[in-house]
């Protein structure tokens, strides 16, 4: 009876823990690696111009075919809006399927193949132009 | 002829009041490199212009803003105050044992102990609000606006739309107040050019800064605006709370850059703050999708 009780608590417990979220609106800590910034080119799957960040969906694909889907982390609308990247110019330069080119940091915790999560430092369109705004950082240096 | 030159004059002058209605008082004082000292009004921020290629966090360099922390001549911790400080985990500044942080040993050390996503505890990751000094430093990226009525000053953060208000009709801050609040309660008078804001009764489980230097509830505020020029607006912050610091704490000084209109427009013909609230759908959405994977929890399957 009691260490049904032990049990019914801990998994209370687990159930509370697994639905906080791991805090937002703060640094980043060491979760992305920034001295090893990647290059890739990419395919647009979505973009959400949403708080409390700017969130864009990607695929890229290694020399084998083999596709990873990644989940990146952009600026805020904030931002984008002041320097004149509206919603419309904005999702309209990035719209699923687009092609691009994104320079991201990723995260330095290992995750299942085929998925990744980045932040998104900088892309360029197919005429190498800069979409949005270039996040400092970028290059490497912080 | 002298009643069509008074017309004109009427006229003339009826466009330019016109004109300084449209844009506002601040921002026609800066056309015209004259300025009421005492106004504060308009869309003041901490981030150089931008336009439109630059990079973001900021734009065109504006050192004179100061940084994003609330100060670096932090002044000793009573027993109790390096206890709640050491039990703070902050996800800003140098990571903690990193290279970068033993390059820097010359900073203050709540600048040099970032750690990791999970290993975090910033109250605001969960919606909680900001306090006071923390969403008025926050202007190093997002506007606030100054309203200045006859008996009060309201300023309003576009960061997590917070607001608090200054009294300025006289009345005394509340000896002991009861209900503390996030942005404790404030009044404020005039010092020559100088306008200077005294506040009480704040909640403890804020932050002074994203570095997460704390303070009690003891904490008293005093805030001191000067106008230096048309676009430019300096705050020096002293913090005294002898529950936690030994010593008053005195901001380093920050200089807010009078935003324009142009800057200020959301949508046509439409300047204004934006709706940035913190909305706990909106935060577990993101950490769902970016932040716990990225801080080492599993990524569901897509």
């Amino acid at each position: 009876m009691t260490m049904n009780k032990v049990m019914i608590g801990l998994t209370i417990v687990g159930v509370l823990m697994s639905s906080l979220p791991v805090f937002a609106h703060h640094g980043r800590g060491d979760a992305y690696d920034t001295k090893n910034p990647l290059t890739l080119k990419a395919t647009v799957t979505q973009l959400l111009y949403v708080n409390p960040h700017v969130q864009l969906y990607f695929d890229t694909k290694d020399g084998h075919g083999k596709v990873t889907h990644w989940n990146g982390e952009m600026t805020d609308i904030g931002q984008l809006v002041r320097a004149g990247w509206t919603k419309k110019r904005f999702t309209d330069a990035l719209k699923p399927g687009t092609p691009v080119t994104v320079t991201i940091q990723k995260s330095k915790t290992p995750l299942p193949p085929g998925q990744g999560v980045a932040v998104v430092m900088k892309i360029e369109d197919e005429k190498g132009e800069v979409v949005g705004l270039v996040r400092r950082g970028a290059g490497g240096q912080e | 002829m002298k009643i069509q030159i008074a017309l004109s004059m009427f006229l003339l002058g009826a466009l330019m009041s016109g004109c300084q209605r449209e844009t506002g008082p601040a921002a026609s004082a800066k056309n015209s490199g004259q300025f009421d000292p005492h106004d504060l009004s308009g869309m003041w921020a901490r981030f150089g212009t931008r336009d439109g290629r630059g990079v973001n966090q900021g734009g065109a360099p504006f050192p004179e803003a100061g940084d994003t922390g609330f100060g670096r001549d932090v002044p000793p911790f009573t027993p109790e105050g390096q206890k709640v400080f050491d039990a703070i985990k902050p996800g800003n500044g140098r990571v903690l044992g990193s290279a970068d942080a033993a390059a820097h040993p010359d900073e203050p050390i709540g600048r040099r102990r970032a750690v990791a996503e999970k290993f975090q505890n910033d109250p605001t990751g969960q919606c909680t609000p900001s306090g006071l000094t923390r969403i008025i430093l926050a202007t190093y990226f997002a506007p606030m606006e100054i309203i200045q009525a006859k008996d009060k000053v309201i300023e309003h953060f576009e960061w997590t739309t917070d607001q608090r208000t200054i009294f300025t009709d006289g009345r005394q801050l509340p000896k002991e107040p009861q209900l503390l609040r996030w942005n404790g309660f404030s009044v404020g008078h005039w010092e020559g050019d100088t306008f200077i804001v005294n506040s009480n009764g704040f909640q403890e489980n804020t932050w002074l800064d994203q570095f997460g230097y704390p303070h009690s509830d003891q904490m008293q505020l005093e805030e001191r605006y000067r106008r230096l020029s048309p676009d430019r607006l300096e705050l020096i912050m002293t913090v005294t709370d002898p529950k936690v610091y030994t010593k008053p704490f005195v901001s380093q000084k920050k200089v807010f850059r009078l935003l324009s209109r142009e800057e200020t427009t959301i949508e046509e013909g439409w300047n204004d703050l934006l709706d940035n609230r913190c909305v706990p759908s909106e935060e577990f959405f993101f950490n769902d999708k970016i932040r716990n994977p990225a801080g080492g929890k599993v990524l569901a399957a897509r």
